[in-house]
């Protein structure tokens, strides 16, 4: 029997239920089919790696690192560090965003006293405390 | 009829606003003062004072500020225009010096430089890391300037209009220089003089905002 052990079932159930999950998501048009296959080629290569303990020994030895888990180690540090990176641009593209909306607001603010004069109404402070968001 | 513009973000300068606006105003025909979302009365300060505030919502830091004071300038067709910072460091006197090449045509950029003054007392450690920046800047951009984080500077309505800014914070003064040198723009390096005084010491920038500008400069890569 090739589930010799109980972590071995647990995470072949997890990772079956993750594909069923994704495969779902590329039907609906969620998901871009050629994401939708890179996933599905890591998650499998993680099945293999759940089944056949062994070969990712063999594949580090292969390439000069001692165990097949210092091999899964070093390549997932590389991609989070990687989607680290990718988090970060994202959060900036938000901010650069925010920053343009708050550019457009403290113009056409300026631009309405200009128009209304100093001798119109009051002026408006743009405040973030007034709004209770 | 040329109209100049000094472009001024402040955040939280209440104190320091009004001095900075009266030394300004007589070198440039409009103070244009940005007032990054303070949570004190720098924009009511600004505005007694007699400038033209405008005020953004949230803040976002000194890069979007100034862009904002930019664009507005632009707007109203500022042939030429100065960045000025409002805490203080720098002097109006200067201004005259860094507009004269640029109104001529001489030049599209002049950048101020502390370090071509005659007697520049600055902080040692914000040496170090000031040199650090020239050093960053000439492998980076190639630019030989002696001074490259200086917010003191001039611009002629053409290279305002070409520079982008996208940087918010602090990173906007080395994504400057680069525009300068991606847009292939005349600059000149002219000597101003900085002050530190006790109160603009608790502003300033130190190791820890250098490394912050260099991942800013890292991830504005990725944003393209």
């Amino acid at each position: 029997m090739i589930v010799s052990t109980l972590i071995q079932a647990i995470l072949l159930s997890l990772i079956a239920i993750i594909v069923l999950h994704i495969a779902a998501r590329w039907r609906r048009g969620e998901l871009p089919t050629l994401q939708f296959l890179a996933w599905l080629a890591f998650w499998l290569t993680g099945a293999v790696a759940v089944l056949f303990p062994d070969s990712a020994t063999d594949v580090a030895r292969r390439l000069g690192v001692g165990r097949g888990v210092d091999l899964i180690i070093y390549f997932s540090l590389v991609a989070l560090f990687y989607a680290i990176f990718r988090i970060f641009v994202r959060i900036e593209r938000v901010g650069r965003d925010i920053t343009t909306l708050t550019r457009l607001l403290a113009i056409e603010v300026r631009l309405r006293e200009e128009r209304e004069g100093a001798s119109g109404p009051k002026v408006t402070q743009v405040d973030s405390g007034s709004t209770n968001l | 009829m040329v109209w100049t513009c000094a472009v001024i973000p402040a955040f939280g300068e209440a104190s320091m606003i009004r001095a900075v606006i009266d030394d300004v105003r007589a070198h440039v025909t409009k103070v244009v003062v940005v007032d990054d979302g303070s949570e004190d009365d720098t924009a009511a300060e600004a505005r007694r004072a007699g400038a033209v505030v405008l005020r953004h919502a949230v803040n976002r830091g000194q890069g979007a500020a100034l862009a904002t004071g930019v664009s507005y300038a632009l707007m109203h067709g500022s042939s030429a225009i100065v960045t000025f910072d409002a805490d203080g460091q720098h002097q109006g006197s200067d201004i005259p010096r860094l507009l004269e090449p640029v109104l001529a045509g001489t030049a599209d950029v002049a950048l101020g430089s502390r370090f071509l003054s005659p007697a520049p007392r600055i902080p040692p450690l914000r040496r170090l890391v000031l040199k650090g920046a020239v050093l960053f800047t000439r492998l980076a951009t190639g630019l030989p300037l002696t001074d490259a984080h200086n917010g003191l500077r001039a611009f002629s309505r053409e290279a305002a209009q070409k520079i982008g800014i996208r940087q918010d914070r602090m990173a906007h003064a080395s994504e400057i220089l680069s525009e300068i040198k991606r847009h292939g723009l005349r600059f000149v390096e002219v000597p101003v003089d900085v002050r530190y005084t006790a109160y603009s010491r608790t502003k300033g920038q130190g190791v820890l905002s250098a490394l912050r500008i260099l991942l800013d400069l890292w991830v504005g890569r990725g944003v393209k």
